[in-house]
Formats: C-alpha cells, structure tokens, sequence
C-alpha cells in the first residue's frame, strides 16, 4: 500500500546535529564535549552551577555553540544535552529563543534534512534535492529495480 | 515506479510520502528513515494501496 505520515523530528544522531548546526552557525563553530562542558551566560556565568530551579540552569552539554559564535547577537551559549534514552535536549534561553527566532526552525530542516539524507543511502536509495520557493526542501529517494 | 517522496519545510515540519506502492511493502520501505528522524504520527493510507498490481481498484471497507 501506499501512504504518507508525518514525523515529529527528535534530535538523536549526534553527527547529524552537529552537520545542521554548521550548516547554519558555520563551520568551525560547533563544539563537543565528550563528557559534557558548561554552557555561560550573558555575564559569564556558569550555568551548571545554578541551582536546577532556576530558570538559566543549563546541565554540562555534549554539543555546543558559544554566544560569540552565533553571529546572531545571543546572549548566552546555545547547548545540547545527551538524554539516558539517547536523545538531544536543547538548552537555550527565552531571550535567545526570540534572538534566534529565524535560526532555529532552520535547524530543525537542516537536522531533518541531514539524518534523512543519510538513512536514505544507508538504505540504498540514490537522493535527488530541491528547494521550493517557500523554503521547503523536497528529497525523492528511488531504488534501482525498487 | 515506487518512490519515496520526503517534504521537509522551513518550520522543520517532515512528511513522507510512499508513491506507487501496491504491494504492502511501503511501511517496511519508510521506518527506517521514520526511525530515524523521530517520531511518526498517524499513517494515512492513499488511494492506490487498495490497488492489486494491475490497477484494479478493491473496495477499502471500514
């Protein structure tokens, strides 16, 4: 049969995370942490020292970009954490949410865009792209004899 | 011919669209990129998965 379904896109590969978040920060600008590293705020706080209820705590995160490198004026550094279940969560601020109103969404694609690419090719399906003029990118997948 | 369409817009919203399957084996030839993506929602079902190979139309029912 044929169908279609929508799917609410989790961050889980981290590779594929990381390739997004250059895709739109740059390259270069993205940092990892094995172990998880501290994310600062605005006045060069450490915010895994925060007590966790406050508001701009932010756990040690795995995946990283530093204020300085969002290039969009945010105020604090933008984390992604390693969940026990493997996933990502993400750690960034209110003010930073509206900051990057514009860069988010875009990661998102970009994340989307990358984990579905390559799970294609893993599958063996040859990936043909294009973008619409809404921004909406459009990967048809075919399999030779498939 | 069988494909597999995937629409990714600017919000980051994801759809999948298996194209010209008659066979049954669309669910099989898109969970793995659904797997990998996140989470499914509700698969609607088209048209042409009631079709028998030789686009002879069979009756859905309820």
């Amino acid at each position: 049969m044929s169908h279609y379904v929508a799917v609410k896109t989790v961050f889980k590969d981290q590779a594929a995370l990381v390739q997004a978040l250059e895709d739109v920060f740059g390259q270069g600008k993205v940092e990892i942490s094995t172990d998880g590293a501290a994310l600062f705020g605005y006045q060069g706080d450490n915010r895994s020292l925060l007590p966790a209820s406050n508001g701009h705590y932010a756990p040690p995160c795995h995946v990283i970009v530093r204020q300085q490198n969002t290039g969009v004026g945010a105020s604090n550094d933008l984390g992604w954490c390693r969940q026990a279940d493997g996933t990502f969560r993400s750690y960034i601020s209110a003010y930073d949410n509206g900051a990057l109103r514009n860069s988010l969404p875009q990661l998102a694609q970009r994340y989307a865009r990358a984990v579905a690419v390559k799970q294609a090719k893993l599958s063996g399906y040859t990936v043909t792209e294009e973008k619409a003029k809404d921004g909406t990118i459009k990967l048809s997948l075919s399999k030779w004899g498939g | 011919m069988k494909k597999i369409e995937i629409k990714i817009d600017a919000a980051g919203e994801v759809k999948i669209e298996a194209i010209g399957y008659t066979d049954g084996s669309c669910l099989a030839a898109t969970k793995a990129i659904e797997d990998a993506l996140g989470v499914a929602g509700e698969r609607v079902r088209k048209a042409e998965a009631y079709q028998v190979g030789t686009g002879e139309k069979v009756k859905a029912g309820k």
